[in-house]
């Protein structure tokens, strides 16, 4: 197994890794570049927890090998900030829902909800369950996480509709 | 405290809350502090954790379910890249490890009659379930580790395997203990034998059921795992986990595994990925990563695969029950006998009796039952432990006796609203002693369901149903009452003001997703008058705390909360003999209100944080007030307190797949005071959900050989979005008296009510012959068998 230098485009920035050919990219975000918001919890691709975005797509990092990700733009939970650092309003309506409880399928669940709303910023809450439907939370019910994403893409729909 | 469960929801705009003068208020909904950290990724849970020069473990376990070790040969593992080193059970043995004990089968009710179960931290001899670990190696990366585990050679001797609960119990079974005949680990009665027989020889109706509850998994998202850290410089152990209970598996580990003095081991949870029970006690892995930490001179890290938590964390349920019910012409109950077994696995887990003497304490429900016995047995068999599940015992005792109401009900054509009016326990006979060994202190039974039938619409339904039917599709109804019993055993918290005026809670109880930050600086900052958003917070670590009892059995609000109202208090009286001091008066004459002690027919003040801050002066603060402004508060739940509610379901089922929609979900809960709304809505929701999956598909299965079929997320059913309900959620409040804050458990009434109801709205839909037996969980494939056998029912 040869190890290589990769390069990765993540959350705006160019970051180097040494990696093996065998690696998925959940490891190498969480051990090699320091992005642990990202959770490993089944790694067979059944829980969602490690869902990035791959150029705006909702993926699951324990799926993909890390070599395979370099040309593409990722984005993890530890991107949905804005440069001054403000909450993404899913962030914030997570917060004000008190959607997570034990925080760790969290992550996921907020990567999905964004590539859906990125996709569709009006969805009904049928799109909302589906696009969460391959992420697992035990705590929660799931109520509070879809009220949430709701709440987030009117915050996200109204904010756009204000004339400049 | 508030004066009420006021729903005052706070708008954030950006970060800022916008604060009322009530923010933050002990009964309001107030939004978690916790969840910046875990909305941003900021969350740190064990596979977070990387010391330097960390190794990694990976365990080798048998996949024979039953078998006498013979040989174990690790030479050519051992010759594995990275590989520092393997250990087995025989270094376990030569070593000197101690066994896992088990500390929860109840002493009054057993009087110490139980079976004992070896429980090393490797096995060496025999394993005795499918995930036993024989052998644990050590290397620089996880993949080596895992590599290298596959190399280990295991030469078993098989021996029979008892796969199932009824292959336990079956008349000639292999026995998995010699010394436990018939497999039993215990069997033991409680209630009075002559009085219930009494009361079925007067009964007009004596009504039979039995019950079967699937074994479960808590399958909490983060998997265990474990960091342990051997610091050769202060001969002491570091450990990291997932746990619910520092402190109890820092006891286990010193006392009982490594043998040391506690204050040679240090425990630390940071967050943690849920529990539900699972991690309420110690586990082998955490024994062993601490232990070959000091073997190595590395830290050790050890993360659960998926399919290693399905095949080693403990499970849940796994139960039978058998038992009469004794009714007189109005359907009232005279008397109900029961026996009930449980599923222990191959030992018992240290937290092994806990669901068993729940179920046989709580199986009359919150009926005025006049007789009751009840025989509980525990059984081994070669499958995983089994421990607290959400609920531990009452979800059991709840689905048995309300099946057997709704059985009753069908044999004696009364409505199962009815049946059920006519036998709770009426507010007038409160404080109420039960049939078996708990005295009901509070309650409102009746106004609860009321209420629920309210909410629901009960009276609706047919016009729901003529709806449902005309889209082809069958709707049926089913209601639960139920009653729990919460918080138990002591607990402590602790207050620290520091040199800046702030004050510091640090609790023995351990939040793990509950929001406990939240809750207790709601509370502190009701009782001390000072800033929710300044209040800090410290669990999870027994270098900080210096006991504590964790969190399980809906005990923190209860236990936690009442020592740390016991704390404020202490802080308000040291706090004014300081204030006292520096306006040079009389203790006696200086009040206290909202943060501030004012001297009497005066204008002169002095804030709590400036009492504390003096507290800290270095010279010139008088001795005897001491140095410093910090507080211990005590508490012990004895007696516990009684949640109850009633719950109703509404199911949709298409005739053609046999598919269940949980349409419509009403709660209303009696937990006494809501001491946050918001929350207790998380803890509703959550818990409803885990009663939806064991009521729908959950449940964990062995084939006759021990081999666990239900070892992956693609296996074993888990609630996911589109199986969620409208909740509909409401409250009684009936405070308690038993503790100074009125609260009661509030985190289990979905696990334990949502099972039954939705069973007997199954049964209502697809009009089922026999009430009560419908089996559970309710696959879509015995609802078409069911409506094929019964034939006559069509949409």
């Amino acid at each position: 197994m040869t190890k290589q230098i990769a390069t990765f485009k993540v959350n705006g920035r160019t970051r180097e890794a040494i990696v093996e050919p065998h690696m998925l990219l959940v490891d190498v975000l969480r051990d090699h570049l320091g992005l642990t918001g990202t959770k490993r919890a089944c790694a067979s691709g059944n829980c969602g927890a490690c869902t990035v975005l791959a150029d705006g797509i909702p993926i699951c990092s324990c799926l993909t090998l890390a070599v395979r990700a370099q040309d593409r733009e990722l984005t993890t939970v530890e991107g949905l900030v804005d440069s001054q650092g403000n909450l993404h309003p899913l962030q914030k309506a997570f917060i004000t829902h008190c959607a997570s409880q034990c925080g760790y399928c969290t992550a996921g669940m907020l990567m999905s909800a964004s590539a859906l709303l990125n996709a569709d910023p009006r969805p009904t809450e049928e799109d909302v369950k589906r696009s969460i439907s391959g992420n697992l939370c035990r705590c929660t019910g799931y109520v509070k996480i879809v009220e949430a994403i709701l709440d987030a893409a009117n915050e996200m729909t109204d904010a756009k509709e204000i004339p400049a | 405290m508030g004066d009420g469960a006021a729903a005052v929801l706070f708008r954030l705009i950006g970060l800022q809350v916008i604060k009322s003068a009530s923010q933050g208020g002990f009964g309001e909904a107030v939004t978690r502090k916790e969840d910046r950290r875990l909305v941003t990724g900021r969350g740190r849970y064990v596979d977070d954790v990387r010391p330097p020069n960390v190794a990694y473990a990976a365990f080798c376990r048998t996949d024979i379910a039953h078998a006498r070790i013979v040989s174990i040969d690790i030479s050519t593992a051992r010759e594995g890249p990275g590989v520092i080193d393997i250990l087995t059970g025989a270094d376990v043995v030569a070593d000197g490890l101690g066994d896992i004990p088990c500390e929860s089968i109840p002493p009054a009710i057993t009087k110490g009659i139980w079976h004992r179960t070896p429980f090393p931290v490797l096995v060496h001899d025999r394993v005795m379930a499918i995930g036993d670990p024989v052998a644990v190696v050590i290397a620089e990366t996880r993949r080596q580790a895992a590599d290298a585990a596959e190399l280990i050679e295991v030469e078993y001797e098989e021996l029979r395997v008892v796969a199932t609960l009824e292959a336990a119990l079956e008349p000639n079974a292999p026995l998995v203990y010699e010394d436990a005949p018939g497999n039993l680990c215990f069997d033991i009665s409680i209630g009075d034998v002559a009085a219930t027989e009494a009361a079925f020889a007067a009964a007009a109706h004596v009504v039979e059921l039995a019950t079967r509850q699937p074994r479960v998994a808590h399958a909490s998202m983060e998997p265990r795992g474990a960091v342990g850290e051997y610091d050769i410089r202060n001969e002491r152990f570091t450990l990291t986990t997932s746990t619910q209970n520092p402190h109890g598996v820092r006891r286990l580990l010193a006392e009982h595994v490594l043998k040391l003095p506690a204050h040679k081991v240090r425990v630390v949870a940071d967050d943690v990925g849920g529990g539900f029970g699972l991690k309420g006690r110690l586990f082998p892995e955490e024994a062993v990563v601490l232990w070959a930490s000091r073997r190595t001179g590395h830290p050790v890290k050890w993360i659960a695969s998926r399919t290693e938590s399905f095949l080693t964390d403990y499970h849940g349920r796994d139960q039978m029950a058998a038992g009469r019910i004794a009714l007189d012409d109005q359907g009232r109950v005279l008397g109900l006998k029961v026996d009930t077994c449980h599923n222990l696995g191959c030992r018992l887990a240290p937290a092994g009796g806990v669901s068993p003497f729940l179920t046989a304490r709580m199986v009359t429900g919150p009926y005025a039952v006049p007789a009751a016995h009840v025989q509980v047995k525990g059984a081994y068999s070669n499958t995983r432990s089994t421990t607290s599940y959400r609920g531990a015992g009452r979800p059991e005792a709840t689905f048995f006796i309300e099946r057997i109401l709704d059985k009753a009900a069908q044999v004696l054509s009364i409505d199962p609203v009815e049946i059920r009016r006519r036998n709770l326990v009426k507010a007038e006979q409160m404080p109420f002693k039960n049939a078996l060994l708990d005295t009901y202190d509070c309650g409102e039974f009746q106004a609860v369901l009321d209420k629920a039938l309210k909410v629901a619409n009960w009276s609706g339904f047919e016009a729901r149903k003529k709806a449902s039917e005309k889209d082809g599709k069958l709707r049926g109804r089913g209601l639960c009452c139920f009653i729990e019993v919460a918080a138990i055993s002591n607990e402590r918290m602790e207050v620290r003001f520091d040199p800046s005026g702030r004050a510091t809670i640090l609790a023995g109880t351990f939040s793990h997703g509950q929001g406990h930050e939240t809750i207790y600086a709601q509370m502190v900052s009701d009782w001390l008058g000072v800033p929710f958003d300044e209040i800090g917070f410290v669990d999870g670590d027994t270098d900080q705390v210096s006991h504590g009892g964790g969190t399980y059995a809906s005990r923190s609000i209860t236990v936690g909360g009442s020592a740390l109202r016991f704390a404020c208090d202490e802080i308000i009286e040291k706090a004014r003999r300081i204030a006292a001091w520096m306006l040079a008066a009389d203790a006696a004459d200086i009040s206290f209100d909202q943060g501030i002690f004012a001297l009497a027919n005066t204008n002169k003040s002095v804030t709590l944080p400036d009492a504390a801050k003096a507290a800290y002066r270095p010279m010139g603060f008088p001795v005897e007030l001491g140095v410093g402004l910090e507080a211990v508060g005590y508490y012990s739940a004895s007696p516990q307190n009684y949640p109850n509610g009633c719950h109703i379901a509404e199911v949709e089922i298409d005739p053609d797949f046999g598919t269940v929609l949980v349409d419509r979900y009403v709660a209303v809960d009696d937990v006494g005071f809501v001491a946050n709304p918001l929350l207790l809505e998380g803890q509703l929701h959550g818990s409803v959900a885990q009663g939806i999956g064991p009521a729908l598909f959950e449940r964990v299965i062995y084939d006759e050989s021990g081999q666990l079929l239900t070892a992956a997320f693609t296996e074993y059913g888990m609630p996911r979005a589109h199986h969620m309900p409208d909740i509909a959620g409401d409250v009684h409040p009936v405070p308690t008296k038993t503790n100074p804050l009125g609260v009661k458990g509030g985190a289990e009434m979905g696990t334990i009510a949502a099972p039954p109801t939705i069973l007997q709205a199954i049964e209502d839909a697809i009009d089922y012959p026999q009430r009560g037996e419908f089996p559970f969980p309710a696959l879509s494939q015995i609802i078409i068998e069911a409506r094929r056998a019964g034939g006559s029912q069509t949409a």
